[in-house]
């Protein structure tokens, strides 16, 4: 009701915290945000919600009245209550405690920036501390929308053990050891998200180009009846597994009503039962477009100092031994040419005989360590 | 997304007992805060265990309640077993068992039919085995239950663990381990353990390539067929049936198992703590994440209640804790700052204070929790907080039971952990007879600051060079206890260079 920001100067640091737990001190947090940014061209979701670094350090309290009071007015508020009592009891309660509650002075503004039409294939590289991933974006339709429930339906044809990526990447092909899909729905725009981590030894080019094919299939050959009935199976059981608990209606209800339709929590099933085999053909050779998608490489962090002096077998050898072995593993590693590691390791075993006994060790893990990258590099050409 | 944040802030999820307390309140006038608010007391039975307790003909505890709200019939089953039961050198054995029972097919099903089998009747099918229990869950649509239950039953018995599955999965649990260094949050929570619990501990033992590696499909056949039998099951049954007919269904579908019921090893009890002290890791990042603690007690300790409400007092009640109110409201030097307790069932639990801070003023906060710590022990609480503490734990009590699959869940832990059966009959008084004295007494016998050890993950190079403002270093806050830097092992052997 009367609400004073006694500790907004604490709380401003707090937030700045916040940014750093979740946001800056995680392996993907920061690309995460960074890969968000792209893709969305104009509209604001580009923003994320803890805010930039400079916008956290800089917001003032008159900055923050200003925002409460528009936003934080009941013509702006949705409220839910979900568990055993009479509605009509309990209406006039809530108009007695909340009914107090003063009308915001200004309307909040509408969001007049929508996202324009991608017109070219745009693509985020970035090392981390993450196993070798890849992502890929398109972009899809806001929460109420005719699409809105094809795209889900489509992007569980994708998901799952039985869904087509784990089929065709992870026991098919090999080349991933996770994958998935996923529709994004937000108010004013969404996204149709994939997902899939790369096997070891093999590349993510491989596994991004066979997400494409994958996606191709889904564009040229219907899908089977009794596939596209599994997946509704699955999505009607879990809309009423989403029942289960008062919290999760709660929480349904509030989001849905928040992006403006809040009687998908009772419409879900029906939609999705009228979704057709045409209409997700449709649908996969609208969006799934390459002028339309962001695609996101991960690569795992190499050749850092920590990496290199966590390397348990360069630590077991003498000492003075070790920074040579590092130096030339880190070279071996930073190879990409098949040929040169070849050439490389036939010197090595012609040089064998003469190495002196004290410095075989050294030799072994370079030469073994030559021989799997080899064998790495020629893997993914496969 | 702000908006939605702003619609949670607003959620009220009502229970029963919020239309009769608020026709209360609607007597008299609206109270200028919240705390103010006067509430009929809440009138609550917990649920009794046996009234839901039934034991199949093969042994087999069954809690079954019936529950018509939803078409969906939710089975849950514990299993007595562990990775404490790995042999030496197969770390990573158990955990690798429970998951193929789902991923592997069955005696009559590929693990590829078994999968589209299973998504097909819309059935959510789990396995998997922890540290000292093993579970199987079913979550069956009402109208294809019977095919359901066949298909999980068969499972549950006769894997098949198909090779090609266990290649993939000991795959992806290299890939796993090789991200064991990449969060500091992983780092911290599993050197945190190590300490209070020793290298030897088996909740310690890990996984390495070399052990999963040497994993094969006859150590999970014989895994299997050592622990998971009826008889070594509890089972947690709730949903839209009726109770006879259910049984008649369970009874059948367990009955006829092949081979006698296991014997299984108690979970040992022995910890080795490692030596008070500062232990330090060093980690890229530029927030700092610090924990503060020690062993606590087992569950059943009559200390047990008092160290509650000592605990939520102190960190463990969010916004209203001393530890939020220094380190978050008044200094804004955290996110989330505070404590937590656990009893352990088997061993000791732990008392364990954290936050997370920017490197520069990891020290200073860490002072901060250490003196709210000493602060227990020197005075203490205020009446106001006592009071505030014990409602909060006596009125929330109820959601603990907030449906049929909470219930007979919890029967079913109870039973396997052997929990004394009063517990919950009595737990209200028991909070209720707690005073300022107990908790000061508790506080002063458990919360012994040189006892404790402390874990710093983040950038030591920053963390040292301090916020500038105030006067303290690790060294001073170890007050003579040894402060040791940690390196991190490596993830694939786990050993430290």
């Amino acid at each position: 009701m009367n609400p004073v920001f006694r500790e907004f100067y604490s709380e401003r640091d707090v937030v700045y915290e916040e940014r750093r737990m979740r946001t800056e001190s995680t392996p993907l947090g920061k690309y995460d945000e960074a890969f968000n940014a792209l893709f969305w061209e104009a509209s604001p979701y580009k923003w994320p919600v803890v805010g930039w670094p400079s916008d956290v350090s800089s917001i003032t309290k008159a900055q923050a009245d200003a925002y409460f009071g528009t936003y934080y007015a009941p013509n702006n508020l949705t409220g839910v209550l979900v568990g055993d009592f009479n509605a009509a009891a309990v209406r006039p309660l809530l108009e007695r405690y909340f009914g107090r509650l003063p009308r915001g002075k200004t309307e909040p503004p509408e969001v007049v920036t929508t996202e324009p039409e991608q017109i070219g294939e745009k693509r985020f590289r970035a090392e981390a501390e993450t196993s070798p991933t890849v992502r890929v974006w398109w972009h899809g339709v806001p929460f109420v929308s005719k699409d809105r429930t094809v795209l889900d339906v489509l992007t569980d044809i994708l998901s799952g053990r039985t869904g087509r990526l784990y089929k065709g990447l992870v026991t098919g092909r090999q080349v991933a050891n996770e994958i998935s899909g996923s529709v994004d729905l937000k108010k004013y725009e969404g996204s149709i998200q994939v997902e899939g981590t790369v096997k070891e030894g093999k590349d993510p080019a491989a596994v991004e180009q066979a997400i494409y094919e994958e996606l191709e299939k889904l564009k040229t050959e219907p899908i089977s009846a009794e596939e596209l009935q599994k997946v509704k199976n699955q999505a009607k059981a879990n809309a009423y597994r989403r029942l289960s608990s008062p919290f999760s209606i709660a929480i349904q209800l509030m989001i849905y009503d928040g992006f403006g339709d809040w009687r998908y929590i009772n419409t879900y099933a029906e939609e999705v039962d009228r979704v057709t085999a045409a209409d997700l053909q449709r649908a996969a050779k609208q969006y799934l477009t390459n002028e339309n998608r962001t695609v996101g490489i991960f690569l795992r962090k190499t050749g850092d100092a920590a990496a290199a002096a966590d390397d348990p077998e360069i630590a077991a050898l003498p000492a003075p031994a070790q920074g040579m072995a590092r130096q030339q593993i880190a070279r071996i590693q930073a190879e990409t040419d098949p040929a040169k590691l070849r050439e490389g390791l036939t010197q090595m075993e012609q040089a064998k005989a003469q190495v002196p006994p004290e410095m075989k060790p050294v030799f072994d893990l370079i030469l073994k360590r030559a021989q799997e990258r080899l064998a790495a590099l020629e893997g993914q050409k496969k | 997304v702000k908006t939605t944040r702003l619609l949670f802030a607003l959620a009220i999820v009502a229970t029963a007992a919020f239309a009769a307390a608020s026709a209360v309140a609607q007597q008299a006038a609206i109270p200028d805060h919240p705390d103010k608010l006067v509430f009929a007391p809440i009138v609550y039975t917990p649920p009794s265990a046996k009234d839901d307790r039934v034991v199949l003909k093969n042994g087999m505890v069954v809690y079954i309640a019936e529950d018509p709200t939803l078409p969906l019939v939710n089975i849950e089953l514990t299993l007595r077993t562990g990775s404490y039961l790995e042999p030496a050198g197969k770390e990573g054995l158990a955990a690798l068992t429970g998951s193929q029972i789902r991923r592997g097919g069955t005696r009559s099903l590929t693990a590829e039919q078994l999968d589209e089998k299973l998504d097909f009747l819309a059935a959510n099918v789990g396995t998997g085995i922890g540290e000292t229990s093993g579970r199987a869950s079913l979550n069956a649509l009402r109208d294809n239950l019977d095919e359901s239950l066949k298909v999980f039953v068969e499972m549950l018995k006769e894997p098949r663990f198909q090779e090609d599955r266990l290649a993939l999965a000991k795959e992806q649990a290299l890939q796993e381990m090789k991200k064991r260094n990449d969060d500091s949050e992983d780092v911290e929570a599993r050197e945190w353990n190590v300490l209070l619990y020793g290298e030897e501990h088996f909740s310690n033992r890990f996984r390495t390539a070399a052990s999963v590696q040497s994993i094969s499909r006859p150590d999970l056949v014989s895994f299997h067929k050592k622990y998971v039998h009826p008889a070594n099951m509890i089972a947690a049954v709730s949903g839209s049936f009726s109770r006879p007919e259910m049984i008649r269904k369970l009874e059948a579908a367990f009955a006829d198992w092949p081979g006698p019921a296991p014997t299984v090893p108690p979970v040992p009890s022995e910890i080795h703590t490692a030596a008070p002290g500062i232990y330090r890791i060093q980690k890229d990042v530029n927030q700092g994440r610090v924990s503060i603690g020690l062993p606590s007690v087992r569950r059943g300790d009559p200390d047990a209640y008092a160290l509650e409400v000592m605990n939520e007092i102190l960190g463990g009640s969010g916004f209203t804790s001393r530890i939020m109110k220094t380190v978050r409201s008044d200094e804004g030097l955290a996110y989330s700052a505070g404590s937590s307790l656990r009893f352990g069932v088997y061993y000791p639990g732990s008392f364990r204070a954290e936050f997370q801070s920017k490197s520069r003023t990891v020290v200073y906060a860490a002072q901060l929790v250490l003196q709210e710590i000493k602060g227990m022990r020197e005075k203490p609480v205020t009446e106001e907080e006592l009071d505030t503490i014990k409602r909060n734990l006596i009125e929330t009590f109820p959601s603990t039971f907030g449906s049929k699959a909470q219930t007979v869940g919890i029967f079913a832990a109870d039973e396997y952990t052997r929990r004394d059966p009063t517990y919950w009959q009595t737990y209200r008084d028991r909070i209720r007879a707690v005073t300022a004295a107990d908790v000061q007494r508790v506080a002063q016998k458990y919360l012994t600051p040189e006892k404790m050890v402390v874990l710093v993950v983040g950038d030591q190079k920053e963390i040292d060079l301090g916020d500038g403002k105030h006067q303290t270093s690790l060294e001073a806050l170890a007050e003579g206890r040894k402060v040791v830097v940690l390196p991190l092992r490596d993830p694939l052997t786990m050993k430290r260079p």
